[in-house]
């Protein structure tokens, strides 16, 4: 399962995180808006991980102010970001926002 | 009024709207010297120009000493009254927050709170100087700051100006196009009529560089550039054009628009995105954005 929220793609994968949950967590934050896609645990979910990779219990939602909300099933999910070629700088780079 | 969801968000806006329309600096200092009579001490009335004039005055005693009188009262009996009710609220759903407001949207809407009734006159003098066109005013032990209301221009509700500065506050001056903030010298290259397509392409920031297109024109860009569409628009909307001659080598960008907000990004891709002549394709470059394969790009299950 491949999801896409913005300059952010979430891909579903089979792994297991342990250590501390929590229930909320701020996946990205743009550096111009300080808009943030913020994952928010429904009552019985807990999230496990960082903004890179993180595991749901249960559900979740993902919001932004620009965009549609997401609701997230169960599962362990990679968050790939949006790149781009920088031609001036000849190099390839995250999306800055 | 009616207390009614409606109702308190048209009062709202109607509080703001005084404050869109300019400082009256006479009526401002005749009410402001109204409030300050009206304290338990005299304080020396100081009208901030500089942001720097803020700064003089130790940040704990500005924090403390407002609620000392009226503020914390308020506070403290709606909070005891109401709960959270209010704060989920209308707060959220408008942007024009401010200090001044306050006390007189709560005794519009609740005035059976004893604090209102207590501090009548205190409140009349805040709607004199929101009628006034002031909504922030600071009182610390020594002083009573009335700080102008900001300077803003507004495009869509978002910071917006390509002839000046889009907010100003004190003697601060900030610069934005679409509600995207932009250094000075960033602004001044984008709005100029000379300005230079190499630079808005290589805006580092996607949303500058969003705000910049979206200022000229995408097809002024285009122009500009002689940038080349390879092959058709895709079923998804993306198009892919080439620039030469611009950058030290053919460049290849994505031009795609936002499925939320309908914004429109020009992004460059890796020169070597494609394997073969057939995979140069608007759709190719945008999974190689996302670092998807084709396929998996096509079958995104949600997208937003």
């Amino acid at each position: 399962m491949i999801i896409r929220q913005g300059d952010l793609v979430f891909r579903k994968i089979d792994e297991v995180i342990a250590g501390k949950s929590c229930k909320k967590l701020v996946v990205a934050k743009g550096e111009m808006s300080g808009h943030a896609h913020i994952l928010l645990a429904d009552i019985s979910t807990k999230i496990y991980g960082d903004k890179t990779m993180f595991m749901l219990t249960g559900k979740a939602k993902l919001v932004h102010p620009d965009h549609d909300t997401i609701t997230f099933s169960k599962g362990t999910y990679v968050v790939v970001n949006e790149r781009e070629f920088d031609y001036a700088g000849k190099q390839m780079k995250k999306v800055i926002d | 009024m009616e207390n009614t969801k409606e109702n308190r968000l048209a009062f709202l806006h109607q509080q703001f709207t005084p404050l869109t329309q300019g400082v009256d600096q006479e009526k401002l200092l005749i009410a402001v010297g109204k409030l300050n009579g009206s304290l338990s001490r005299k304080r020396k009335v100081v009208v901030i120009t500089k942001g720097s004039e803020l700064g003089s005055e130790p940040g704990s005693e500005l924090g403390s000493e407002p609620g000392s009188e009226l503020w914390s009262e308020l506070w403290s009996e709606l909070g005891s009254e109401l709960g959270s009710e209010l704060w989920s609220e209308p707060r959220f759903k408008i942007w024009e927050y401010f200090e001044s407001i306050w006390p007189i949207f709560i005794r519009e809407f609740y005035p059976q709170l004893k604090v209102i009734k207590r501090n009548k006159k205190k409140i009349d003098i805040l709607q004199q100087i929101v009628e006034a066109g002031n909504a922030y005013i600071w009182i610390s032990k020594k002083n009573l700051y009335v700080l102008p209301f900001p300077e803003i221009h507004l495009d869509n509700k978002r910071l917006h100006n390509d002839k000046g500065f889009a907010l100003k506050f004190a003697d601060k001056k900030t610069y934005w196009l679409y509600g995207i903030k932009f250094d000075y010298k960033d602004w001044k290259k984008v709005v100029s009529k000379k300005a230079n397509p190499k630079f808005i392409l290589s805006l580092d920031n996607i949303e500058q560089r969003m705000a910049a297109i979206k200022l000229k024109g995408s097809e002024w860009l285009i122009k500009n550039t002689k940038a080349k569409r390879i092959g058709k628009k895709s079923k998804k909307g993306n198009e892919l054009y080439l620039v030469k001659g611009i950058f030290n080598q053919d460049a290849y960008f994505v031009k795609y628009s936002c499925l939320s907000t309908g914004r429109v990004y020009f992004s460059g891709v890796a020169p070597d995105f494609a394997n073969s002549p057939e995979e140069l394709t608007a759709d190719n470059a945008m999974a190689w954005k996302y670092s998807l394969t084709l396929s998996e790009y096509e079958s995104l299950e949600i997208e937003t």
